[in-house]
């Protein structure tokens, strides 16, 4: 049965699951592997009236560069709602 | 539907959001979702070019162990672990990486890990791992761990400001005791 897009369930924006692979393989995102790594979700600074400290972060993240981690943000521990 | 139920996700709609972006991790958290990844699901997920792999925060060896043979047989797909006690044993048995809270806190700590594990030094990497089960053990007894991870690193570093409410205030005094015997003051 169409969805009120006029798609059948099964197929993404008219394709198939599998057409829809093919295209993916045809233009693959450059860049996107992860090697095994450890990755931090970090935690947002906040001024204390809840704006965010830039300068802060910046500096959190190049403590976390320097030890060797990579990043990860707006995760849990990143107060996501932010 | 109620609390645990199991919920079957139809292939169709998997694809079909799948189709919408362009990279996606997978993140199973049952603590704070109350949703459960089964590994089938992974299995038909893992199929989908869009999604890269998942990301396992229930703790649980054998999930991960069960993820990690998804991976395997799908092929192309990658699985990542987070929980702070399993970053030697994940990278061991084949996961791509760790996602750590608890690198907030003992960057350097997580990073020797990491280290011992890529140049082969297994030693260094279970002492590293000891301490960083340690510390997640103490600071995670006392609370929400985002929480008690952005506490701790506020009693190291005031200008991190307070976690957004509702998270619990735990004790100071605990804090310090518990960062004092991680040498973390």
């Amino acid at each position: 049965m169409p969805d009120h897009h006029g798609h059948k369930l099964g197929q993404i924006q008219g394709r198939t699951a599998a057409e829809a692979n093919d295209q993916i393989r045809a233009a693959p995102v450059p860049n996107c592997s992860m090697t095994r790594s450890a990755y931090v979700a970090v935690v947002t600074w906040f001024n204390e009236d809840e704006t965010m400290n830039y300068a802060a972060i910046r500096a959190q993240v190049r403590w976390q560069v320097a030890a060797g981690n990579n990043i990860m943000c707006e995760g849990t521990n990143g107060d996501f709602s932010a | 539907m109620t609390h645990g139920e199991k919920i079957q996700l139809p292939e169709e709609v998997v694809h079909e959001v799948a189709g919408q972006v362009k990279v996606i991790v997978n993140a199973g958290c049952p603590a704070r979702t109350q949703n459960h990844i089964d590994p089938e699901t992974a299995r038909v997920l893992a199929q989908h070019l869009n999604i890269a792999g998942i990301k396992d925060s229930g703790g649980s060896t054998e999930t991960v162990s069960e993820y990690l043979r998804v991976a395997e047989e799908v092929g192309g797909s990658v699985v990542y672990c987070a929980p702070d006690h399993l970053v030697h044993w994940s990278l061991q048995q084949g996961c791509a990486g760790v996602i750590s809270g608890l690198g907030n806190v003992a960057p350097q700590v997580l990073a020797a890990i990491m280290d011992g594990l890529n140049k082969g030094d297994t030693a260094v990497a279970d002492v590293a791992q000891l301490v960083f089960a340690g510390l997640r053990k103490d600071l995670y007894a006392l609370g929400f761990p985002p929480a008690m991870v952005k506490r701790a690193l506020y009693m190291m570093d005031p200008s991190v400001g307070l976690s957004r409410q509702p998270a619990l205030m735990p004790d100071a005094a605990q804090d310090a005791a518990i960062l004092e015997k991680h040498s973390l003051t």
